[in-house]
């Protein structure tokens, strides 16, 4: 660079053929493979991709933070002209926190819950610079009063346990930005939070972009959250920079098969079933031990792959300006139409007509369930007292018909899992009528008919403690149908073997223990146990929520398949809006302990909308930047269950009641909504229907 | 019947190369830590010679040689014998197999398995039991046998044993009796803390949902993931027990005489240490200080290893 060092002005930070490996037991293991790219003052790159393909590794590379057992093999990370890699982390540790400011996923691990917000976020302040105390509170307050914080030096004085998830990222926020830091990295700072805080932690970042002109380094795997953020796009696969460019230009004009496979594997919002099909990446990401080498690393999922692709490694080739893609056949590749997917061959069957009301499998009226809240006081410990119970689920009414699905959306805390415990049976049912196939099951599992039990079962969300580690896979697969007596005892196995293959697994893993497995294999393993008593309703509680996009994809279509192949009926419950729609035939939204709003799928998503699933709806990312999209912002927390609103439990929050009714919505305070029928679903809301019409569709797809 | 054991037959000829490969596995931990292996050698040593103790010298624990007694190592006796003349090597090994080996339960009839590893054993049966049922059940059950359980462990463990073995007297199977009183209470918080935590995995929740009994989800579900935790506890107690039947019979309380026992040989040689024969004392320390502490070395290594391993 001849002796220049800004060669490029504004330029914060340049990654030059970064390589990173870890030491581990087996030698060392390769993380990150010639990376390169910069950032500018005031550019957001976003860094996308799955689960182990080496994003936060770059973050971490970039100030040098591996831990005792990761180095920095070759290349360069400059950052404002100087070289980072090589310095000794004395000094590092001066930049980190100053000039290089972090921002991680789980704000609970990143704040200290034994100290004072305040004192945590003087401290930053104070550790950097030669400031008093009392000068670095105020300024902190001057930054939390930046970040929306209400009430900021109330909030200085609390510990991390006293405020919600949403303002623990902001107060993180607010700490990395005190410093006034020139590179800001995030690594998936909003995965841990729901749609509506999110979206809203999500116009934050991008207003304190404009304002303070820091660099940022967004680091994500989806594909929504980095439409909305992020100037220049990077695709991370299984370590290597597959594709890089700016925004638009790269969702426009995807030219490497990965970036492809990421677009259409993830259901936009409003799509359903019946009109398309998901296209899942085959396969997984391989992990670092056994990446290819010499090959291209994609080409062992690829469907373009040919021979030339397992030769030698491509390397990033220039497709258009500024637009680099890692692929022998980046110019010939025909970017796949932006609606990817195939016409699905059930649509000839039709939708399904209306639900009959004879055909009903499950039904329950005003059910409740509620768990009395343990209270500290003398009073209570001789059961004096008032009972106090958190009322987490209050009055709800479904039917569930043969064959039909059933998706139910909200934010954590609404009461989602407690409804479908209260249905199988794991919690008991304070309160309501509860039918199944026209018996009244309204006692616990234990309580129940076997017969009742085999037609009732559910699909776990959390891949890694669905199965239990101690057996083999065959053998709990096994168990139901031995348990229900589903087929003869000398069966057993073949029918194990036939539910593996009803579930794309291979007959060779009758044996293998759940660890050795992935994610996605371990989920489909638990919906072949769910599956193995022949339920008439599987109750799947978010089991997609913890895959990778490019496996979610494949679990939800064999899910559609096993529903066609069995017809059984489901519940489907996701806080992804876009997975739920795509699902679902029927769609419950809940809210504090209670369904807000009732119908078929495509009526939720169209108005008239409740006024808390028009806010939902606009807070999804939608991975299309040129999607327009309402901006309609939640203030305030959930309430407490403990607790809720008198009369509509929305009014706290509600943005709509002011404008739409009369004296400013004060009868929403004090009385209980009336259900609001249209010819197709019902809403919960003191707004009348003709207003609530009024209202314009959330989202308007770009037309392209 | 026969239907079924063909094929429980048929897979088990699938099931076992996993079986094979789990076990090696396991192994594989156990030879991949040093002190492990260390503590293993130091255990078999003592497991070896408990086992073949008659093979391995021409006297009886009980044999006395008049001509020589309170001898130090000669040819003949190759650790020096005690008061009586009886040959030390021959009691100490002898001891080992009361042990590790044998439990007497009265002048001919005995059981395999030796007086620690059955007090520990049954330890484990109660314990677990009781820590499954607290832990998973949970309400008033776990509230009444955790709190009998504190009580019984805030009495100081010595005190304990001598109260048990003063109400019960002094023999094999009431020293059974006493480690099993003492070592219950530990094993069950142990097991009941490692069930809070298993129980709130979703297979667990699977199996509710199946209509399992709570007997299948405590001891099919859930114990088997507990194991590894219980195994390394289970050889620090074998440990402690064999320092709690030390301590019994050096106070008289243990094993009756004349058996070999390790505790009482010190509590008897002790008398002749100032007197310039230390061997009968020396020789049984020595035995169960080295047992326990590579039963230690043992469980501390299994520990270290399997948490890395995971």
């Amino acid at each position: 660079m001849n002796g220049v060092v800004d060669t490029q002005q504004g330029m914060v930070v340049e990654v030059d053929n970064l390589s990173i490996s870890y030491e581990t037991r087996k030698g060392d293991v390769e993380a990150v493979r010639n990376v390169s790219f910069s950032a500018k003052e005031g550019q957001t790159i976003g860094l996308v991709g799955e689960s182990g393909c080496g994003k936060s590794t770059i973050a971490y590379g970039i100030v040098n933070f591996l831990g005792p057992n990761g180095k920095i093999v070759d290349g360069s990370v400059r950052f404002q002209g100087s070289e980072l890699v090589g310095r000794s982390q004395e000094e590092l540790k001066r930049l980190r926190g100053d000039r290089i400011a972090m921002v991680f996923q789980d704000p609970m691990q990143a704040l200290n819950p034994a100290v004072r917000l305040g004192e945590q976020l003087a401290e930053v302040l104070t550790c950097h610079h030669p400031i008093s105390k009392e000068e670095a509170w105020e300024r902190s307050i001057e930054m939390l009063k930046r970040v929306y914080m209400p009430d900021p030096e109330n909030v200085m004085l609390r510990h991390t346990h006293q405020i919600s998830g949403g303002q623990q990222q902001r107060v993180v926020i607010a700490m990395a930005m005190l410093n006034n830091p020139a590179l800001l990295i995030m690594d998936e700072p909003t995965t841990a939070l729901d749609v509506t805080v999110e979206a809203a932690v999500l116009d934050l970042i991008e207003e304190l972009k404009n304002e303070f002109r820091a660099a940022n380094i967004f680091i994500t795997h989806n594909l929504g959250v980095v439409a909305r953020v992020s100037d220049y796009l990077c695709v991370m696969y299984a370590g290597q920079m597959v594709e890089r460019g700016p925004l638009r230009e790269l969702f426009k004009n995807p030219r490497h098969p990965y970036t492809m496979g990421l677009m259409a594997c993830v259901p936009r919002l409003g799509e359903s079933k019946w009109e398309s099909l998901l296209n899942p990446i085959r396969g997984r990401v391989p992990p670092p031990a056994e990446r290819p080498k010499d090959e291209c690393v994609f080409a062992p999922r690829c469907d373009y792959a040919t021979d030339k692709c397992r030769e030698a490694c491509p390397d990033l080739t220039e497709v258009s300006a500024e637009h680099f893609a890692r692929c022998v056949y980046a110019q010939a590749i025909e970017s796949r139409p932006k609606t990817s997917r195939r016409r699905q061959r059930a649509v000839e069957e039709g939708e399904p007509s209306s639900e009959s009301p004879d055909d009903a499998l499950l039904n329950f009226e005003a059910l409740k369930v509620y768990y009395p809240q343990e209270s500290n006081s003398v009073v209570s410990l001789f059961g004096l007292g008032e009972k106090k119970f958190v009322k987490a689920v209050d009055d709800v009414s479904v039917r569930v018909s043969r064959g039909r699905t059933l998706g139910i959306v909200g934010e954590s805390g609404c009461g989602k899992s407690t409804l479908v415990k209260g249905i199988i049976g794991l919690e008991p049912v304070t309160d309501g009528q509860l039918e199944f196939l026209g018996i009244d099951v309204n006692q616990t599992v234990s309580a129940r008919d076997s017969k009742l039990i085999q037609e009732m079962q559910m699909v776990f969300q959390n891949p890694d403690s669905t199965l239990n580690p101690s057996y083999s896979v065959g053998h709990q697969i096994a168990r139901p149908a031995k348990r229900f007596k589903t087929v003869s005892k000398d069966q057993v196995k073949s029918e194990v073997v036939r539910l593996l293959k009803a579930v794309r697994l291979p007959a060779e893993y009758y044996d293998r223990l759940p660890r050795q497995l992935s994610g996605g294999e371990k989920q489909r393993i638990g919906i072949a146990r769910a599956l193995a008593s022949r339920p008439d309703l599987i109750i799947c509680d978010e089991p997609v929520s913890a895959l990778d996009v490019s496996v979610q994809a494949a679990v939800i279509n064999l899910l559609l398949e096993i529903q066609q192949v069995f017809g059984s009926a489901m519940i489907f419950i996701a806080h992804d809006l876009s997975v739920v729609r795509f699902f679902s035939d029927d769609i419950a939204v809940m809210y504090l302990g209670q369904i807000i709003e009732i119908g078929p799928a495509e009526a939720i998503y169209a108005p008239p909308y409740h006024p808390y699933t028009e806010a939902l709806l606009s807070a999804v990312p939608i991975p299309d930047p040129d999607a327009e999209q309402k901006e309609i912002r939640l203030s305030g927390n959930v309430p407490s269950a403990l607790n809720p609103p008198s009369g509509c439990r929305f009014h706290t929050r509600c943005p709509r009641r002011h404008e739409m009714l009369p004296d400013g919505g004060k009868i929403c305070e004090t009385e209980v909504p009336p259900w609001r029928e249209t010819k197709r679903h019902r809403i919960l809301c003191h707004i009348p229907l003709e207003e609530l019409e009024r209202v314009d569709p959330v989202v308007h797809e770009a037309a392209s | 019947m026969a239907v079924s054991k063909e094929v429980s037959a048929s897979n088990e000829v699938v099931v076992s190369p996993g079986r094979l490969r789990r076990l090696w596995e396991g192994l594989s931990i156990l030879f991949a830590s040093k002190t492990a292996m260390v503590g293993l050698v130091i255990v078999l040593f003592w497991v070896f010679v408990a086992v073949f103790a008659p093979f391995l010298t021409p006297y009886t624990p009980l044999e006395q040689d008049w001509k020589a007694p309170n001898h130090g190592p000669t040819s003949k006796h190759i650790l020096g014998t005690d008061e009586l003349g009886r040959d030390l090597w021959s009691r100490l090994i002898y001891g080992a197999r009361l042990v590790l080996v044998v439990l007497p339960i009265s002048e001919d009839v005995w059981l395999p398995g030796g007086t620690a590893l059955w007090g520990v054993l049954v330890a484990l049966l109660v314990g677990t039991t009781l820590g499954l049922i607290g832990g998973y059940h949970g309400g008033w059950i776990d509230e009444i046998t955790m709190r009998l359980l504190d009580a019984m462990m805030a009495i100081p463990v010595i005190l304990l044993y001598l109260l048990i073995m003063a109400a019960l007297g002094a023999s094999a199977v009431n020293v059974v009796i006493a480690i099993t009183i003492v070592g219950t209470p530990g094993i069950a918080r142990l097991v009941r803390s490692l069930t809070l935590d298993i129980r709130t995995r979703e297979y667990i929740r699977a199996a509710e949902t199946r209509g399992e009994s709570p007997w299948y989800i405590m001891f099919v579900e859930i114990l088997p993931n507990a194991r590894g935790p219980i195994i390394v506890d289970a050889m620090l107690r074998v440990g402690y027990a064999i320092f709690a039947m030390g301590t019994l019979g050096f106070l008289g309380l243990g094993l009756p005489p004349p058996s070999p026992d390790w505790g009482s040989m010190v509590a008897k040689g002790r008398e002749f240490i100032l007197a310039g024969s230390p061997w009968a004392a020396l020789w049984p320390s020595v035995a169960i200080a080295s047992l326990v502490v590579g039963l230690n070395l043992l469980a501390d290594g299994l520990r270290e290893e399997s948490m890395r391993y995971q």
